[in-house]
C-alpha cells in the first residue's frame, strides 16, 4: 500500500504523456474534420428539409416543423449519427494506434523498459482515450449547437419524436426549451460513458492481435455485426448479449421522464463490459512478451 | 556495490517447439563492457528481453545487482537503460520531449540531465527537431541518450552499430568505452560481428542455437586464435615448405590456381616467414595477420559448420 502514491503518481504521468502524444498528432485532428464534416452535412440536410418540404410519405411527420428546430434540437440529431458510427470508428482506429501500433512499431518496448508497470500502460491509455472521447463529444457538442443556433435560433422547445429513440410505444411530444438544455448535455454526457466502453473493446483487441490492421477490423467488425443484429426484429433473444445494445445509454435521457431505472441497467451492464475488456487487455499485456 | 552486474542460472525460453534459449548461465562483473556474440536467430534478443524483463523465461533465476529481477523489476529498471532490437521513438515529439517524457518515468530528473545526454552522443543541436526528421543513425544515438538516462548503471545494447555508417560507427564505439572507463557504466552489447565485440568488449560469450559455446576474456579468444594468411600462386611449393618447416595448416582454399593458406603462429612470427618465403622462390602475392570471422571461432569451437546459410558468414 505504501507504493500507492508512486503507482497513482506513474499512471497520472502516463496518462499526461499519452493525452500529449493524442493532441501531438496530426492524426488527433482528424476527429475534427471528420465532426466538421459531419455537423456540415447535417445542417445542409436539416435545411433543405425546412425550406423545401418533402412531399411524400414521411416517417416521421412534424420532425422538422421550423418554429421547433433550433441549436438543441439540431445538436441532438447531429449525436445520433455521430455515436451510432462515427466517433466509435473515429476513438476505436485512435484505440488501436495508440496500442496496437505501439505495440507494432515498438514503442511500447521503449515505455515498457522504463519503470512503469504494465497494468499502468493500459489503464493510462484507457484514461488519455476516455478523455478524449468526452474531448470530441464536447466539441461535437459545440459545433453542431453553434451551428444550429446560427442558422435555425439559439433556443426554443423541441419536437422529441420517441419511436425514434425509445421504441415503438413512446409518443411524439414537446419539450420545453429550458428542459431539452438539460436534456442535450446529459445525452452527451452519457453517449461519451458508451464510448468509454467501446475503447475498451479496442484496447483490448490490440494487445490480443498486436498489429494496427487486425486490430481495427475485428473490433469494428464485431461492432457493426452487433449493431445489424441489434436491430434485427427476429433477433430479440441474442440482442440482450450483445457489446452494442447497451451504447444506446443516452436515449433515455430522451424521454419525457428520464428513465433512470433502464439507464442503471444499461449503464451497469456497460461498466461490466468495460472492466471485462480492460481485465483481459492487462492479463494479457502482462503475460506477452514485448 | 555488487561485484556482478548480471548473474543468469539455467534460463531456458522456448516458442512453442522451437527451444531459443537451452539451460543458459551467465556472469557479468560491473564496470565491463561485455559482449553477447552469436549469428542471426541465435538467440542473443531473447536473452536480452529476459533480462529487461520484457520476455519471461520458461525456467531459470536472473539476478542484477543482487536482485531477482522477476521480484523487483520496477525497482531495478530504475538503473537499467536499453536499445532492443530498432531505436522506436515517438516521430512526431522532439528529441529533447521524447528523452522528457520517457525518463521521468523513471523518477525526477533534471534537464541539465537531459541536455547532458543529448550532449553526449552528439545530438543537442537537433534536440528540438522531430525525431521524424532523423537519420537512422541519430535515432540510435537518440536510444543510447534514452539508455543513459537517469544515471544509469548498466546499459543493455542490441546489435548497436546496425545501419550506422563508418563515423557513427567508430562514435558509438569510442563512446561505449568512454562511458565504461569515466562513468563505470556496465555495458551488456549483443552482436553478430567479432570485430565490433574485439574492438569494444572486455568479455564476450558466444551463443549458437540458444547455447552457450564459448566465454572468454576478449584478448584471450582473439590471442588464440593466432594465425597467419597468405596469397600464392605457388600452392605446391608452399605446401612443400610449408611440411619441411613443420608449419601447420589449419585451412587451405585454391581458386583459379590462387592459393590462400592459413597457417598457425604468431603476428611477430610474419616477418621471419615472409623473409624464409622469399628466399624459398615462392612468389606470395599477400601476407598478414588473420583476423578469424565468427564463423571461423564456431568451427574451432563446435568442430563442425553449423551456421545455416551463407548469410551468415561475416
Amino acid at each position: 500500500m505504501s507504493n500507492l502514491p508512486e503507482k497513482t503518481g506513474q499512471i497520472l504521468l502516463l496518462t499526461d504523456f499519452e493525452l500529449r502524444k493524442l493532441f501531438r498528432q496530426k492524426q488527433g485532428y482528424a476527429g475534427l474534420v471528420v465532426i466538421v464534416l459531419l455537423v456540415a452535412l447535417c445542417a445542409a440536410g436539416v435545411y433543405m428539409r425546412i425550406n423545401h418540404p418533402h412531399h411524400g410519405p414521411v416517417k416521421y411527420q412534424g420532425q422538422m416543423i421550423r418554429e421547433l428546430v433550433n441549436g438543441i434540437s439540431f445538436s441532438m440529431t447531429v449525436l445520433l449519427p455521430g455515436i451510432y458510427i462515427l466517433l466509435p470508428m473515429v476513438i476505436g482506429i485512435f484505440a488501436a494506434g495508440s496500442l496496437a501500433g505501439e505495440l507494432q512499431n515498438g514503442q511500447l518496448r521503449t515505455v515498457s523498459l522504463r519503470s512503469v508497470p504494465r497494468l499502468s500502460i493500459v489503464l493510462a491509455k484507457f484514461i488519455s482515450l476516455s478523455v478524449y472521447s468526452y474531448a470530441l463529444l464536447g466539441l461535437m457538442l459545440v459545433v453542431s449547437y453553434a451551428t444550429g443556433a446560427f442558422i435555425f435560433g439559439y433556443k426554443g422547445d423541441i419536437l422529441i419524436f420517441g419511436p425514434a429513440f425509445l421504441g415503438k410505444g413512446s409518443e411524439v411530444f414537446i419539450m420545453s426549451g429550458d428542459v431539452a438544455f438539460q436534456r442535450l448535455f446529459l445525452s452527451y454526457f452519457f453517449a461519451g460513458y458508451a464510448l468509454i466502453s467501446i475503447t475498451a473493446m479496442f484496447l483490448m483487441f490490440s494487445v490480443i492481435f498486436r498489429g494496427m490492421a487486425m486490430a481495427v477490423v475485428v473490433p469494428l467488425g464485431i461492432y457493426f455485426i452487433s449493431y445489424i443484429l441489434g436491430v434485427l426484429p427476429f433477433m430479440e433473444n441474442i440482442q440482450r448479449f450483445l457489446p452494442t445494445r447497451y451504447i444506446m445509454i443516452w436515449k433515455y435521457t430522451m424521454a419525457q421522464d428520464i428513465m433512470w431505472d433502464s439507464m442503471a441497467g444499461d449503464g451497469i451492464f456497460l461498466a461490466v463490459y468495460t472492466v471485462c475488456y480492460l481485465v483481459i487487455a492487462a492479463v494479457m499485456m502482462n503475460s506477452s512478451d514485448l | 556495490m555488487n561485484d556482478v552486474a548480471i548473474k543468469v542460472r539455467g534460463v531456458r525460453k522456448s516458442y512453442g517447439r522451437f527451444v531459443a534459449l537451452k539451460n543458459l548461465d551467465l556472469n557479468v562483473k560491473s564496470g565491463v563492457v561485455y559482449g553477447f556474440l552469436g549469428p542471426n536467430g541465435a538467440g542473443k534478443t531473447t536473452l536480452i528481453k529476459i533480462l529487461l524483463g520484457l520476455s519471461m523465461p520458461d525456467a531459470g533465476e536472473v539476478k542484477i545487482f543482487g536482485e531477482d529481477l522477476f521480484l523487483e523489476r520496477n525497482r531495478i529498471l530504475k538503473s537499467i537503460g536499453a536499445v532492443v532490437e530498432s531505436p522506436a521513438f515517438f516521430e512526431y515529439m522532439t528529441a529533447y520531449e521524447n528523452l522528457f517524457h520517457l525518463t521521468r518515468l523513471s523518477g525526477r530528473i533534471g534537464k541539465d540531465k537531459i541536455r547532458e545526454a543529448l550532449d553526449t552522443v552528439g545530438l543537442r543541436d537537433v534536440e528540438d527537431r522531430r525525431v521524424g526528421a532523423f537519420s537512422y543513425g541519430m535515432k540510435q544515438r537518440l536510444g543510447i541518450a534514452n539508455a543513459l538516462l537517469p544515471e544509469n548503471r548498466l546499459i543493455f545494447l542490441d546489435e548497436p552499430t546496425n545501419g550506422l555508417d563508418p563515423h557513427g560507427i567508430l562514435g558509438v564505439r569510442q563512446l561505449i568505452r568512454r562511458l565504461c572507463s569515466e562513468r563505470g557504466i556496465t555495458f551488456f552489447i549483443s552482436s553478430h560481428l567479432l570485430s565490433e565485440v574485439e574492438q569494444v568488449c572486455d568479455y564476450v560469450t558466444i551463443i549458437d542455437k540458444g547455447e552457450k559455446i564459448c566465454e572468454a576474456q576478449v584478448s584471450e579468444l582473439v590471442g588464440r586464435q593466432a594465425r597467419i594468411q597468405i596469397k600464392t600462386p605457388d600452392p605446391d611449393r608452399i605446401s612443400a615448405f610449408f611440411r619441411e618447416n613443420n608449419i601447420e595448416i589449419s585451412d587451405e582454399k585454391t581458386h583459379g590456381g590462387i592459393a590462400v593458406f592459413l597457417v598457425k603462429g604468431p603476428e611477430e612470427f610474419i616477418p621471419e616467414l615472409n623473409r624464409k618465403l622469399v628466399a624459398s622462390g615462392i612468389d606470395i602475392m599477400k601476407i598478414g595477420k588473420h583476423r578469424d570471422t565468427l564463423e571461423e571461432i564456431f568451427v574451432e569451437f563446435t568442430g563442425k559448420n553449423r551456421t545455416d546459410s551463407a548469410s551468415d558468414r561475416f
